[in-house]
């Protein structure tokens, strides 16, 4: 009996934790679903990262902004799918807390819903979060940590990524 | 014979001392017509008995005994094969046999990707690779909104907007 109740106190607690997280309760929830492609890259890594000698590691002219923008990046998550990829945007959605979460950006382009939040604590972007719902394609994007949206926003135009297939759908014109 | 002295014998009956000419007498007097009011009484009795004694030769009990008893015909019962068992046997290993298959299927089948980068130094410039599209990603539906807001601001007459 004792074994019951230090279980559930045990299992009540991680839920606990996880409620200050609720995309973070989301990705648990399909971590072990073989429908979803799942990365995640730690703090550590992003201090791996920014050890990296770019000249050595990309060309590309933005790289160094890049860098810039991620040196004070602590982690990200990304899940995607393309089983029921509409449900699970729907579904993702409806668990956002707008408590915690602001609306920074929708868009709805040739049959794609995307959207992204922020969570903002004293004017610093915590979090990043960006959802993608499409008719072949669900994904969900997590950056947390110390996020500089305008440097972000200035990668846009100058990014060279291959097969970063979304670019190519939405159609980004150029400036 | 009359019924003073067959009282007598009667007396000896009762003591198991008759002897067989006696009882035949008996028999003699309680099978025929005219039997003594006294002794009435024992006709059916001894007409019974003695007939019992006479009649009944032994291997006729023998018989009598016989056919009360009834020999039932009861088959072997020797189960060869056990059709119920069979088909439980059946159902487990076909039941087993779909549980695993569907297990093995899904351990083989190639599975969603799910990768964690963490403290490796080697697959560091991998990681950076996808943040960097991760990075595109956001930055070009950042992109993507910034326009659609400019496309609907521009739209207003009463406002003019730099392009």
């Amino acid at each position: 009996m004792k074994y019951i109740i230090f279980l559930s106190l045990g299992l009540l607690s991680l839920n606990l934790h996880a409620q200050g997280d609720a995309i973070e309760k989301y990705f648990q929830q399909y971590i072990e679903n073989n429908d979803f492609t799942v990365v995640f890259i730690s703090p550590k890594m992003f201090q791996l990262i920014s050890k990296l000698d770019l000249n050595e590691v990309d060309n590309d002219p933005e790289a160094k902004l890049i860098m810039e923008t991620v040196s004070d990046i602590r982690g990200l998550r990304v899940l995607t799918t393309d089983v029921n990829p509409m449900e699970r945007y729907k579904e993702a959605m409806q668990k956002i807390n707008t408590k915690e979460y602001e609306v920074l950006v929708t868009v709805r382009d040739k049959g794609e819903n995307v959207r992204i939040w922020v969570k903002e604590t004293d004017s610093v972007v915590e979090e990043l979060l960006l959802l993608v719902g499409a008719v072949d394609e669900f994904v969900m994007l997590s950056f947390v940590g110390n996020i500089d949206l305008e440097k972000i926003s200035k990668l846009a135009n100058n990014i060279d990524v291959k097969g970063a297939e979304h670019l190519e759908k939405v159609g980004s014109g150029q400036d | 014979m009359d019924h003073k002295s067959i009282s007598e014998i009667l007396n000896k009956y009762w003591a198991g001392e008759t002897d067989l000419q006696e009882e035949s007498a008996l028999k003699k007097y309680f099978t025929g017509v005219d039997v003594h009011h006294s002794l009435k009484q024992y006709r059916p009795l001894f007409a019974y008995y003695l007939a019992e004694v006479e009649d009944k030769p032994l291997d006729s009990i023998d018989a009598a005994v016989l056919q009360h008893i009834q020999y039932k015909a009861v088959p072997a019962k020797t189960k060869v094969f056990s059709f119920s068992k069979a088909w439980k046997l059946a159902a487990t290993v076909l039941i087993l046999l779909g549980v695993t298959t569907f297990f093995y299927q899904h351990i083989t089948e190639k599975s969603g990707v799910h990768i964690t980068y963490d403290d490796n130094p080697e697959e560091a410039v991998e990681a950076y690779l996808e943040l960097k599209a991760a990075l595109a990603l956001v930055s070009n539906k950042i992109d993507d909104g910034k326009k659609e807001a400019l496309k609907g601001l521009s739209k207003t007459k009463s406002i003019s907007i730099m392009k």
